[in-house]
């Protein structure tokens, strides 16, 4: 009887009308950003981010986690319609989408798409509400030495699975972590690398790094490159959006399927939503009866994707919140918010801050039903959005994020700082070295340097007595085995890459 | 067939100075203390080494590896950081519509699809949207126009 007690809380603190208005502006926001290809949800959170600042914390990750999940929705539209993936997690999507799409059954794959969205959502948040406090409780006997392994594990996971290579991703958690050093420090009020600056004895700005590596850094590579089409908004009305029987036949069990391997990619660090969808499209197609009609516009390769990565949108939250850990930048950007106003989220989240929890997963449900609703009934408007061109939209974004950044604390110097990071940014992508795990080091860094001298302590500098706890030594174990096999996946790749670069040089 | 990689080995050389530096100066101006007791410098010395170390394995694989293609921008980049600083210079001297009309009229310099009049139509429009959001909506305590004389 306690879960329908919880669920009460949560529906009373979700249907307050400030959240309730939050909500629907995060998911608004969320499938708008989703929509406009080139702008993901971390730009989208990063710039909304200073205005959190202002909200209650519940309100603030109810509106943050809207934009999360909406942008999921609004990156198909873009997939099917234009055959580019508004978000890299729909990027799969495009494979079935566009042909359906080119064979003018545009309307059925946005339908199939919003029914696979919520189908998925709605089971990542069954998902999330059953094992959160279920990890939560698990999780209370941890010491520093746990935290320390868990936090190294997500660090080293965030930065393998991404597609940079595997020293890349480690060197961009480093710099993330000293990043994260600048200002005072917590133990022994000594103030680092602030070079007699006022300005920064508090830390460098999470907003001003997330807008300027995300937001900054994006635009300059888009523009130029980013080309809005043209599109017939009359080409999809209400009543070509009807799936067949066929289609619903066909459905259900790619969307039951894929939403469970989403929900499992999403809890796991370093996978997400984007791997989530990759891997049920190849699921689906393997154990297809006709293989072959995936890519020519099959609905199941549709659905599969679409379930998979709202189920991992959802389950997601499961470390952030039972372990205060988070599995990708988004999540770091979450914990960010929360940090922002004094909550630590950690295993006593579910239980000292219940109407917290409950309220965010009950505002899930209806933010979920009501991207329903936005997305079906406009549809015509969100393609006529993606008809705006780049050169009007960047200096509309770039507007938005120096005043966002200078209403933090109305400093001109977090302005600068989002430019200094801005630099960094495309210095980064010119390196081709990933931003997400910096990101990642940066929210954790703190955390990572507090549990690791507290362990150290506590075990008397002996770091084998860290290792012999058995927790600890399992999750340390699994970490080298995550560093060890994406090493060699990476080598292998390059050996591959060069073998084929050999044999078409021999062809030429 | 495969080359030096320069763009590579400039990368790992960013990242090894980068390390260097931070471990230097921790070094040089905070206590490492032991492993039982650890200083602030600890950490920011351990990390520095660690990313000097990265960057030296980035330069090492740049010997062998196949160069990347996709061009370097300059003028872009130069121009979207300079409306950023243009706003950052603005906004407390002259107030919130000078500094959005600065950092409008910098930006749109660089993709030239906007005439002069275009760009001063969109600057003028999103001045006014800056204000009714943030200013009418939001009630921040952020001036509209400061005068400065």
């Amino acid at each position: 009887m306690d879960l329908i007690s919880n669920i009460a809380l949560g529906l009373d603190t979700a249907l307050t009308p400030v959240n309730l208005m939050y909500c629907f502006f995060g998911v608004f926001v969320g499938t708008l950003i989703g929509v406009l290809p080139g702008l993901g949800a971390l730009a989208a959170i990063s710039m909304l981010f200073p205005m959190t600042f202002h909200l209650e914390p519940t309100t603030a990750l109810i509106m943050l986690a809207g934009i999360y999940y909406g942008t999921a929705y609004g990156g198909s539209t873009a997939s099917i319609l234009l055959n580019i993936p508004g978000t890299t997690s729909s990027a799969v999507t495009c494979l079935d989408g566009y042909p359906m799409a080119q064979q003018g059954r545009a309307g059925v794959a946005l339908a199939m798409t919003a029914v696979a969205s919520f189908y998925g959502g709605i089971y990542g948040i069954i998902v999330l509400s059953v094992f959160t406090p279920v990890v939560a409780s698990w999780a209370l006997s941890f010491g520093s030495a746990e935290y320390f392994a868990l936090m190294l594990l997500g660090l080293v996971a965030a930065s393998s699975v991404s597609d940079a290579s595997v020293v890349k991703g480690l060197a961009m958690v480093a710099l993330g972590i000293l990043l994260a050093t600048v200002g005072m420090d917590p133990q022994s009020g000594t103030a680092r690398f602030t070079f007699g600056s006022l300005s920064v004895l508090d830390g460098l700005s999470i907003s001003a790094l997330a807008m300027g590596l995300f937001g900054v850094a994006e635009i300059v590579s888009s523009i130029g490159r980013t080309a809005a089409r043209q599109l017939d908004p009359k080409a999809i009305t209400l009543r070509k959006l009807m799936p067949t029987r066929d289609d619903f036949r066909r459905s259900w069990g790619p969307m039951f399927r894929s939403s469970t391997l989403g929900s499992l990619f999403g809890a796991l660090p370093g996978t997400g939503p984007t791997v989530a969808a990759f891997v049920s499209y190849g699921v689906e197609k393997r154990i297809s009866k006709e293989p072959e009609r995936f890519g020519k516009g099959a609905i199941e390769g549709v659905v599969a994707p679409e379930s998979a990565n709202n189920a991992a949108d959802q389950t997601a939250f499961i470390p952030t919140l039972s372990l205060g850990i988070p599995g990708s930048a988004t999540m770091a950007l979450m914990i960010g918010a929360l940090m922002v106003h004094g909550i630590h989220p950690g295993p006593k989240l579910v239980t000292d801050q219940p109407e917290l929890f409950w309220g965010l997963i009950m505002s899930f449900w209806i933010g979920n039903l009501l991207l329903v609703v936005l997305n079906l009934p406009l549809i015509g408007l969100w393609v006529r959005l993606l008809s705006v061109p780049y050169h009007l939209l960047y200096p509309a974004i770039l507007m938005f994020i120096c005043i966002g950044a200078y209403s933090v604390h109305y400093s001109a110097f977090d302005v600068m700082a989002v430019m200094g990071f801005g630099a960094l940014g495309y210095a980064m992508r010119i390196f081709g070295m990933p931003a997400a795990p910096l990101l990642l080091g940066f929210v954790l860094g703190p955390l990572v340097e507090q549990h690791f001298r507290r362990a150290m302590v506590l075990a008397r500098g002996d770091f084998s007595a860290v290792i012999e706890r058995p927790i600890t030594g399992v999750v340390l174990g699994i970490t080298a085995l995550v560093l060890i096999w994406s090493i060699w996946a990476g080598m292998r790749q390059k050996a591959r890459m060069r073998d084929r670069k050999l044999t078409a040089g021999q062809e030429d | 067939m495969s080359g030096i990689d320069y763009r590579e080995m400039a990368g790992g050389a960013f990242v090894t100075l980068l390390g260097v530096g931070f471990a230097s100066y921790a070094a040089i101006h905070y206590t490492v203390g032991t492993v039982t007791r650890m200083g602030p410098g600890m950490v920011p010395v351990a990390l520095g080494v660690l990313l000097a170390v990265f960057g030296l394995v980035i330069i090492f694989g740049s010997f062998s590896s196949l160069p990347q293609r996709g061009e370097i921008r300059i003028f872009v980049p130069l121009v979207i950081l300079g409306s950023v600083l243009a706003f950052a210079l603005t906004i407390r001297p002259l107030g919130l519509l000078p500094a959005v009309l600065a950092c409008t009229l910098v930006s749109t310099l660089a993709e030239r699809k906007l005439s002069v009049v275009g760009r001063f139509v969109l600057a003028a429009v999103l001045g006014a949207s800056a204000w009714l959001v943030f200013i009418v909506a939001l009630q921040l305590p952020i001036a509209l126009v400061n005068w400065p004389f």
